[in-house]
């Protein structure tokens, strides 16, 4: 898939269970664009996925957000690169991913910024939730940054449920299924809410479709 | 008297340290027990006893609540059964809203006793009214679940929550420490409006000021992971006066 963002367009795109590995954006002036991808799937899979967004002209935004509920063997390796060829650009990525039984999935989150490429804002963040012992996370920034006038941040944290916070929920006579689905739903908020409407409730209904979800 | 809980010669561990060690105690229906003792006396181990907090352990003893075996029942069964503790250092959910969690709570309860889920009119007009118990505003319902809330408005939230809940015995896990004296009273009047015969309480405190609103029927002074003392108002006011330390000349030590 490749998309090419026209000078001063502003696009938002929403991949729902897609399995495009290969995904190209190329961005000219005061372009912006923002990717959701929405991984719920209902079958087993296997992606690599590999997005490139190449920013062409000065003055571009990208954010690419991710959220998924990986279960059995499902395994998404995700790796993005993010070129900042010119100056004053932005990007934002946020990718929160559930992952249960033997799951797994990996983050390689480039960000280069040429040496040319001044005033740069770049964000990278990944945090996941392990609800099982056997479900593996990888997860690694890499950051090559040759202007000097930049502001580049990354952050990752991989974790279980905290185990005094699931008690408090049984404490008050809610079970653990219904915690972990209230604490799961409260996880992927930030990025639903960034959602355009009409995939908000197209989320909802994914989400009905899933026991583990709702 | 109708008998809610018996205790018989608990012992209990956590990370296989014993902490209570042949704990007796019988609460009647509608009376309020309190729980002094220094700190390490095994007071709030008690409480995550009574809840079925996982990280502690019953080695021997039981405990039968409402004439059931409670050691066998699941956590959450337990709440819903009408068993509520006051945390102590009550837990902040990020993203989970008061309402979201109340909701939950309220049809967790009802599914367990075979009613009716309640409807979202009646839930409202509740929140409504167990908020204005301990004086929280309108905007409390719409925040995450204890997050960013100050001490004193933690501690309130307990109280509101144990008030949604309608519970049979309430654990209240030092709910007076770290509150001003405002606050102490909005939490002390709240739990008084919730007081009924119907229900009883344990007040585990190292102080005699929430006892000051709440009168106990029975003070019980908790050592070594053993009850050893037990009086009515007064004992707590001599503890008040002269301490702890009166005890270790007393004869049952």
């Amino acid at each position: 898939m490749e998309l090419i963002i026209n000078k001063n367009e502003t696009k938002n795109v929403v991949l729902l269970n897609s399995t495009e590995e290969q995904i190209r954006i190329v961005q000219n002036e005061e372009s912006s664009i923002c990717v959701h991808f929405i991984d719920l799937f209902p079958q087993a899979v296997q992606v690599s996925r590999n997005v490139v967004v190449e920013q062409v002209g000065k003055n571009s935004q990208v954010q690419l957000f991710a959220m998924g509920y990986l279960q059995q063997k499902q395994q998404i390796n995700f790796v993005s690169n993010v070129l900042h060829n010119c100056p004053w650009g932005h990007s934002e990525q946020l990718l929160k991913y559930v992952l249960t039984d033997t799951a797994s999935f990996s983050f390689l989150g480039k960000v280069y910024v040429a040496p040319n490429a001044q005033k740069i804002v770049a964000q990278q963040t990944n945090k996941n939730i392990l609800l099982s012992p056997q479900a593996k996370v990888q997860t690694q920034p890499q950051l090559e940054i040759y202007a000097d006038d930049v502001q580049a941040s990354h952050g990752a944290s991989t974790g279980a449920f905290d185990e005094n916070m699931l008690f408090y929920f049984l404490q008050r006579g809610i079970a653990r299924p219904t915690a972990e689905k209230m604490l799961i739903r409260a996880f992927y908020h930030e990025i639903i809410e960034t959602l355009p409407t009409e995939y908000q409730t197209e989320i909802e209904k994914e989400f009905a479709t899933n026991d583990n979800l709702l | 008297m109708k008998e809610l809980l018996k205790i018989t010669d608990l012992h209990a561990s956590v990370n296989g340290t014993e902490i209570l060690k042949g704990l007796n105690l019988t609460i009647n229906y509608g009376e309020v027990h309190a729980i002094m003792g220094q700190n390490g006396a095994g007071k709030s181990t008690l409480g995550a006893i009574l809840t079925g907090n996982p990280a502690y352990e019953v080695t021997s003893g039981s405990i039968v609540y409402k004439n059931q075996d409670l050691l066998s029942m699941e956590p959450e069964i337990r709440a819903r059964e009408g068993l509520f503790l006051s945390f102590q250092y009550p837990i902040e959910i990020p993203g989970v809203s008061m309402n979201n969690f109340m909701l939950a709570a309220i049809n967790a309860k009802r599914e367990h006793l075979k009613q009716e889920k309640m409807s979202a009119s009646d839930f409202l007009k509740l929140m409504k009214e167990k908020r204005a118990f301990v004086e929280l505003d309108s905007k409390f319902v719409k925040r995450s679940v204890n997050e960013g809330f100050s001490g004193g408005e933690k501690k309130r939230n307990e109280i509101f929550q144990m008030a949604m809940l309608e519970p049979t015995l309430a654990i209240l896990d030092e709910t007076d420490s770290g509150l001003d004296v405002d606050a102490l009273r909005i939490v002390a009047n709240g739990i008084n409006k919730i007081k009924t015969d119907d229900n009883s309480f344990i007040i585990v405190t190292h102080y005699q000021r929430l006892l000051e609103y709440i009168v106990p029927d029975f003070v019980h002074i908790l050592a070594d992971g053993k009850i050893i003392q037990t009086g009515d108002k007064t004992l707590a006011t001599k503890i008040e006066n002269e301490g702890f330390a009166f005890l270790n000349n007393g004869t049952n030590h």
